[in-house]
């Protein structure tokens, strides 16, 4: 069956079907946007200083991610420049010239997704904050040795009993012990379990059959308790704990089982690239000073004197105009004040500071400093996902919804220009209408993010 | 549309520029924010940077929907449909603006305690021994 007006406009409309189906597409496009960008302002508006999680200053979160995002701009614009072309050339009936510039829109389209790539792997894997239980928020990167394996990552637990949940949970309804297999027994000692009724079980495999065994003849039976014949030490990565949370004598885990016994080790190392202390009710007194050492307090109050002093802010001061204090608060790539460099960030209170993962002055590669933060410090803490505030979770919802879209229309465009040679010779008119409609498309997606660079990146 | 080679050939040369200018605003928003010579108001990000960067973004987009998406001379029906669609999207923006109008607020102990106050040339005075503003020349 022949579509109609796919190559000639419809007198009524004055205009190709398919163009007045892209625009109808489109509109429910802005709607979409819309929303979002909506959204955007209602979490944005709605921060209350000092209460809520802050808003991030863009350019501290991104620092040289904002280049990145800038090539992608002129990527993108580029990609919209090559399309119109590509369209303008097949009207011209230069199908070589066309393949050129809609291969060029391709190359664009792929090197935008690479960037993105690079990008959302450094916020998920090496980006990291922690906010401390007196409000101070400190960001940077987990410490990782040669392996990437972040120590600091990790919970030592030694553990004398475990409660096994004996409900059936899960895709495989299976009883299975399966934390044990991701927890890292240390020292390779073996685990034997004393199960109730005097029985010794060897190993996960005894363990996961006694716990069938045990859950049949038990059916009204929750959970079950067993001992270990000696203590076991068991290493666990923080994520693998139910709310992240342990306790000095028990850690639990998910599906409702547990681990009881000694805490041997809670700390998390970070290099601190960002204090950020709006959320904090004195200053002076900020969990940060405890960790990073006097140095580094005295720094901090030098840099904000100096920002006070800075010729602009001072002129606007003088003027009349109010600083938000919020900005005064944060402070990015601390040094201790006067030493940069040479001078370990000293041993607090609360933790020690540590150069074991960093360099033996106890700074990271990037002359940031290291501390261990002991866990019962923190209250909460994760990578720069979505799960680390609104600013991450509309950054995350947008940009990944925008590089579907870049992803959804290379295809389309990738499929005229491979398979569209068939259609040129037969009705070039009909493939430039189909390569204009495709185009309006990636222009909206180029449109989308003139918007997004400036408010996620810059503001 | 309908076009000769050659005028699609002049509009080819509109596209090229466009598309360069289109490059040099981007550079533009990206040296307001991160040159402090070129910060508008308060250094750092505030409500005249936001302004300034939104300006540009719509001057952009504007320029990508007028020359590469041929809506500086289109038909009647998709103005028609683009009416409604900014009609419901700044709708859309209102309904924001409405709950931003009536907050959820913390306590008032809350906000007495954790409120970040900001920051005036008397507190820099006060607070500050070594920041002392200069008295303002008139």
């Amino acid at each position: 069956m022949e579509i109609p007006y796919t190559v000639s406009a419809r007198r009524d409309t004055g205009l190709f079907n398919s163009k007045v189906g892209i625009w109808l597409f489109l509109a429910s496009e802005v709607m979409l946007f819309g929303g979002l960008f909506s959204g955007y302002v209602f979490l944005r508006a709605g921060v209350r200083p000092g209460v809520d999680l802050p808003w991030p200053d863009a350019v501290y979160v991104h620092g040289p991610f904002i280049w990145l995002g800038f090539l992608n701009t002129l990527v993108l614009i580029a990609s919209s420049v090559f399309v119109v072309l590509a369209w303008a050339q097949l009207k011209m009936r230069r199908y070589g010239m066309y393949q050129f510039y809609m291969s060029l829109v391709l190359v664009c389209a792929a090197g935008f997704m690479v960037v993105k790539t690079i990008e959302y792997n450094s916020k998920l894997n090496h980006h990291f904050g922690a906010r401390l239980s007196d409000g101070t928020l400190l960001d940077g990167a987990l410490v990782a040795d040669d392996s990437h394996h972040c120590p600091g990552d990790y919970v030592t637990f030694e553990a004398d009993k475990a409660v096994f949940s004996l409900a059936r949970t899960g895709i495989f309804r299976k009883l299975d012990p399966y934390f044990l297999d991701f927890a890292v027994l240390k020292g390779g000692e073996e685990m034997v379990v004393n199960a109730p009724g005097g029985k010794q079980l060897k190993g996960v495999a005894e363990l996961s059959a006694w716990l069938e065994e045990y859950a049949a003849q038990n059916p009204r039976e929750a959970r079950v308790t067993a001992g270990f014949a000696k203590p076991v030490t068991f290493q666990f990565r923080r994520k693998d704990v139910f709310g992240k949370r342990v306790f000095p004598d028990r850690v639990p885990l998910f599906r409702g089982n547990e681990l009881q016994g000694k805490l041997i080790d809670d700390t998390v190392e970070i290099e601190v690239h960002t204090v950020d202390l709006q959320m904090v009710r004195d200053e002076e007194k900020s969990l940060a000073w405890a960790y990073l050492g006097e140095g580094y307090k005295a720094g901090y109050e030098g840099h904000k004197k100096e920002k006070l002093n800075d010729p602009l802010h001072r002129r606007f001061l003088e003027k009349g105009g109010t600083l938000p204090g919020g900005q005064l608060r944060i402070w990015q790539h601390p040094h201790p004040a006067g030493e940069h460099g040479g001078e370990k960030a000293a041993a607090g209170g609360h933790g020690e500071a540590s150069a074991a993962h960093g360099s033996s002055d106890g700074h990271g590669g990037h002359g940031a400093p290291v501390v261990s933060i002991k866990g019962s410090d923190i209250h909460f803490m994760g990578a720069h996902g979505p799960k680390f505030g609104t600013y991450y979770a509309i950054y995350f919802t947008m940009t990944a919804l925008h590089g579907l879209h870049v992803v959804g229309g290379a295809l389309v465009l990738a499929y005229f220009l491979f398979f569209g040679r068939k259609l040129y010779r037969k009705n070039p008119e009909h493939l430039a209408n189909r390569v204009e409609v495709g185009g309006l498309f990636w222009h909206f997606v180029d449109l989308v993010w003139i918007f997004l660079f400036p408010i996620m990146y810059l503001m | 549309m309908e076009s000769s080679t050659e005028d699609l050939q002049k509009h080819v040369r509109t596209y090229l520029m466009v598309g360069a200018t289109l490059f040099v605003f981007t550079i533009v928003t990206v040296l307001v924010r991160t040159v402090p010579f070129f910060d508008f108001g308060v250094p750092g990000v505030d409500a005249p940077d936001i302004a300034f960067g939104l300006v540009i973004a719509t001057f952009k987009s504007s320029l990508v929907m007028l020359i590469f998406m041929h809506l500086n001379h289109e038909r009647g029906l998709i103005y028609k449909v683009l009416v409604f669609t900014v009609a419901f999207a700044i709708s859309l923006m209102g309904l924001t603006l409405f709950a931003q109008g009536n907050p959820i607020r913390p306590h008032a102990d809350v906000i007495e305690h954790l409120h970040v106050s900001d920051v005036t040339a008397a507190d820099v005075e006060s607070k500050a021994p070594g920041a002392k503003a200069e008295p303002a020349k008139h």
